[in-house]
């Protein structure tokens, strides 16, 4: 029924230089992603109005919130912010919290009451709803706080880093009740955050913006697949460099380093591949693999069964290798070992 | 060794923190040694006293309302300004502070008095400043107001900004977000501002004397006339002082107590 | 270096000592040094004699302190250290310590006037008129001579003065005037005088007027004390009070 998002932020804010363009359909989740310092929490204060958008551009619903000149106030728009912090408002119930939006806009005392009490009850704290924030629990006042940003239905809600806050557990569960809540709210959602679980869970597009500049934009498919800066290839776990191909197979990387591929790209292309392509061996490799160099291990991370190995020489990269491998091969830190990568598993695609 | 030169550097530190003990406490012991406490009541029952106290307490609790409606304002502007024109101003505040109660009681004069900037401006309705509890309460305010501010606009500062933002993208305008959270957060504040700037009101005598002048009922408040029942009766003077030191104590305990800590 | 900062502290402790010392020493009563006490009404007076007395006197220095006669009065008896105190109106010299006084004797008189602007604006002309309602009238606290002398000139006259404010002595009450913020101001004779030309003075009559009789009270054996107290009464100093608006006895 709404209209969706359709932003240009422009501003600078210190030594940050911030162009961003933003678009997304109604009910649509945007998730935001890029390194701290990138301008991810200055676009979100921009588009709440928080921040002035000096030379950018903003409508929401097919209304104008943001001309160069003419810029709605935070409270004539119509936005739900939530942050990493609840920041309830500490000397109000829950209950309170909740209907200070609705009250704000001028909804009677009753009628407030009563959505405010269906809006707790949709995140599952029906049962708080006369508890002060200081009696709630951190995944509690995450989930008042989304209520809040909720209750007066607004046409944009800016989540930035909703559930950063939170232990693994809650942020969890509190992750499976923001996307149930998500699923019925038929605003455009901005959402930032750092967590590719998150991004890759509860997004329908993702944007990444690295200093100040949208470096990828796409669905999470799009970017698991084909992830367009070396940061999106760390948050979807690929190796990626930036290479000159030609059409016989071969990949020349910014550093020098040429790799060989069965799917050539020519021109300026991304080169890909899977830690998991990439076997670690003690001597150096015989056989079919025409990718091998010798490194030297940086760092050994576990996740699980398998562990992570992240290895420095000519080229910089990370291998997934099994629990058992680790053992087999004693793997330590700054051991040389053998990297060797298939040419069936490289991909390259443009730049 | 090391222990000689402890207790010497002890000794070098605690004998003028005593002496800065004594210098304090003393007058206060020998006020309350010199009271006949029996006769406190019947003091205070005499019709200069009498008058004294009611016109005090009156115009003391106009000065804590004025605080908090003019103050309150200025303090949230000032709280939320980095502007370097705030810097200037909250200089400005502070100067009622440090001044002569008695310079202040002048310039009181030269902007209300009569021939004063706006003074002047106000004798041709009929309307005189000077001499009237009108004057004492501006006194009074003049003095405790920089108190009220200082207090309250230091409360305010501590609240994070953010709570604002949140608010305002809630549609709260300013004057929602003052009266429904901000104000009850800095409660503490507000009480202790209030408190402060009605001990500094009801202890204010030169800027009063020298603006409100004396008069029984209308502008003698309890300091003027303990000065000058100290001329006639010096035993209901005395009286009177201990009304004003207690009460002064009470307040302190009370800001103690509940909300300094 | 520790040995020098304790020195250090130790001599900022010993000057705060002698400071503390000074303080609350007094000058010693040198044979030619006299301390005075005055009413505020004799300030321009006393300070024309002790001029003169330091010049007829070479080699003696006087100090004279003013405030109200009351004030002073109490001064004396909390242990002041003063030779001579001269004041407003023999009832005021009645609470002095009789045991501290040497000598006492009238050195001159005053009587009450109305001060009011220059312009006059409220168009003050007689004391019937300062019972006219919204006029600002001034008068010296009860507690002091001039406001005790008023007291009794109004009950005399038969008019209750619309009064604003009781200051606490007769300068503070002229300066009301001054100021321009009170219409009229009950006052000495002298004060007018001594004002000049910033106020104007209207006369009470004698019938109803309250003449005061200042006392100069000697509370020394000190010779210079002494000799002070004659030049005040010589004809010199009688003459510079005679100048000044005083009357003489």
């Amino acid at each position: 029924m709404r209209g969706g998002l359709a932003a240009h932020v422009r501003l600078t804010r210190g030594s940050l230089d911030l162009d961003v363009e933003l678009a997304a359909e109604p009910g649509e989740v945007v998730g935001v992603l890029g390194p701290n310092g990138g301008g991810k929490t200055t676009t979100v204060l921009a588009l709440a109005g928080v921040v002035p958008n000096a030379a950018g551009r903003l409508r929401v619903g097919g209304e104008s919130w943001d001309e160069p000149g003419t810029a709605r106030p935070p409270e004539q728009r119509h936005v739900g912010l939530m942050l990493a912090d609840p920041l309830l408002f500490p000397n109000l119930r829950a209950l309170d919290n909740v209907a200070f939006g609705l009250r704000s806009r001028g909804v009677g005392r009753a009628a407030a009451r009563e959505r405010a009490l269906a809006e707790l009850a949709r995140v599952g704290l029906g049962d708080q709803a006369d508890a002060r924030p200081r009696e709630l629990s951190s995944g509690q006042a995450a989930r008042v706080a989304l209520a809040r940003a909720l209750a007066p239905d607004p046409a944009l809600l800016l989540l930035d880093e909703p559930l950063s806050a939170l232990d693994p557990d809650t942020r969890a569960r509190t992750r499976s009740d923001l996307a149930h809540r998500l699923a019925d709210y038929d605003g455009t959602t901005v959402l930032v955050t750092h967590d590719p679980l998150d991004a890759l869970t509860l997004a329908d597009r993702l944007v990444f913006i690295e200093a100040g500049r949208v470096t990828q934009a796409g669905t999470p498919g799009e970017v698991l697949r084909e992830p367009r800066s070396p940061y999106a290839a760390t948050v979807v776990g690929l190796n990626l460099y930036a290479a000159e191909g030609d059409t016989r197979g071969h990949a020349t990387t910014d550093t020098g380093t040429v790799l060989v591929t069965t799917n050539p790209t020519a021109g300026p292309v991304w080169v890909a591949f899977s830690p998991s392509a990439v076997s670690l061996h003690r001597r150096p490799p015989e056989g079919s693999p025409r990718n091998s160099w010798e490194l030297r291990i940086t760092d050994i991370t576990l996740h699980g069964q398998s562990a992570r190995v992240g290895l420095a020489g000519p080229i910089r990269l990370t291998a997934e290798v099994t629990l058992e491998s680790i053992a087999a091969l004693g793997l330590r830190v700054g051991l040389p070992v053998w990297a060797a990568v298939k040419a069936t598993e490289v991909r390259t695609y443009p730049r | 060794m090391r222990y000689a030169a402890g207790l010497r550097s002890r000794l070098t530190l605690g004998i003028p923190a005593g002496l800065a003990l004594l210098l304090l406490v003393v007058p206060l012991v020998a006020l309350l040694t010199r009271a006949d406490w029996a006769r406190v009541p019947a003091d205070l029952a005499t019709p200069t006293v009498l008058p004294a106290l009611r016109l005090s307490l009156l115009t003391t609790s106009t000065t804590a309302v004025l605080c908090l409606l003019l103050g309150t304002p200025l303090a949230w502007f000032l709280a939320r300004s980095d502007h370097a024109a705030t810097r200037w101003v909250r200089a400005l505040l502070t100067v009622p502070l440090v001044l002569p109660p008695v310079v202040g009681g002048v310039a009181l004069l030269m902007a209300w008095g009569r021939l004063g900037l706006i003074g002047q401006h106000l004798s041709p309705f009929g309307v005189q400043i000077t001499f009237t509890t009108v004057a004492v309460v501006l006194a009074e305010t003049f003095v405790a107001m920089p108190f009220y501010v200082l207090a309250v606009e230091g409360a305010m500062r501590g609240l994070d900004p953010r709570l604002e933002s949140v608010a305002r993208t809630l549609g709260a305008s300013d004057l929602r977000y003052l009266r429904t959270v901000a104000l009850p957060l800095v409660l503490p504040g507000v009480a202790s501002g209030l408190a402060l700037a009605w001990a500094r009101a009801l202890g204010e005598f030169g800027a009063t004397l020298t603006f409100a002048g004396s008069y029984p009922g209308r502008t003698q408040t309890a300091p003027l006339a303990v000065y000058a029942l100290l001329e006639q009766d010096p035993a209901v003077a005395i009286s009177v002082s201990i009304v004003l030191l207690v009460v002064s104590v009470l307040v302190l305990a009370l800001l103690r107590g509940r909300w300094l800590r | 270096m520790r040995r020098r900062g304790r020195g250090a502290s130790s001599a900022a402790y010993g000057l705060v000592v002698l400071a503390l010392a000074a303080c609350g020493t007094t000058p010693a009563p040198a044979g030619d040094h006299v301390t005075v006490l005055a009413a505020a009404s004799l300030t321009e007076a006393f300070e024309q004699l002790a001029t003169d007395f330091e010049a007829t006197h070479p080699g003696t220095s006087v100090e004279v302190s003013f405030g109200s006669s009351a004030t002073l009065v109490q001064q004396v008896n909390q242990g002041a250290p003063a030779e001579v105190i001269a004041l407003a109106g023999e009832s005021a010299a009645k609470p002095l310590d009789r045991a501290a006084v040497k000598a006492s004797t009238t050195f001159a008189t005053n009587v009450l006037e109305i001060a009011v602007p220059p312009d006059n604006p409220a168009g003050v002309a007689s004391i019937d008129d300062l019972d006219r309602p919204g006029l600002k009238v001034v008068l010296c606290a009860p507690s002091v001579p001039c406001g005790q002398a008023a007291d009794a000139t109004f009950a005399s006259a038969g008019v209750s003065p619309s009064v604003v404010s009781r200051e606490v002595d007769v300068k503070a009450t002229l300066s009301k005037v001054r100021l321009g913020e009170a219409d009229a101001a009950v006052v000495y004779h002298s004060d007018v005088v001594a004002a000049g030309d910033v106020v104007r003075g209207v006369a009470i009559p004698a019938a109803v007027n309250t003449t005061l009789r200042y006392p100069i009270i000697t509370l020394s054996d000190d010779p210079t004390a002494r000799s002070f107290v004659e030049f005040v009464v010589s004809d010199r100093g009688a003459a510079t009070l005679r100048s000044l608006g005083f009357g003489t006895p």
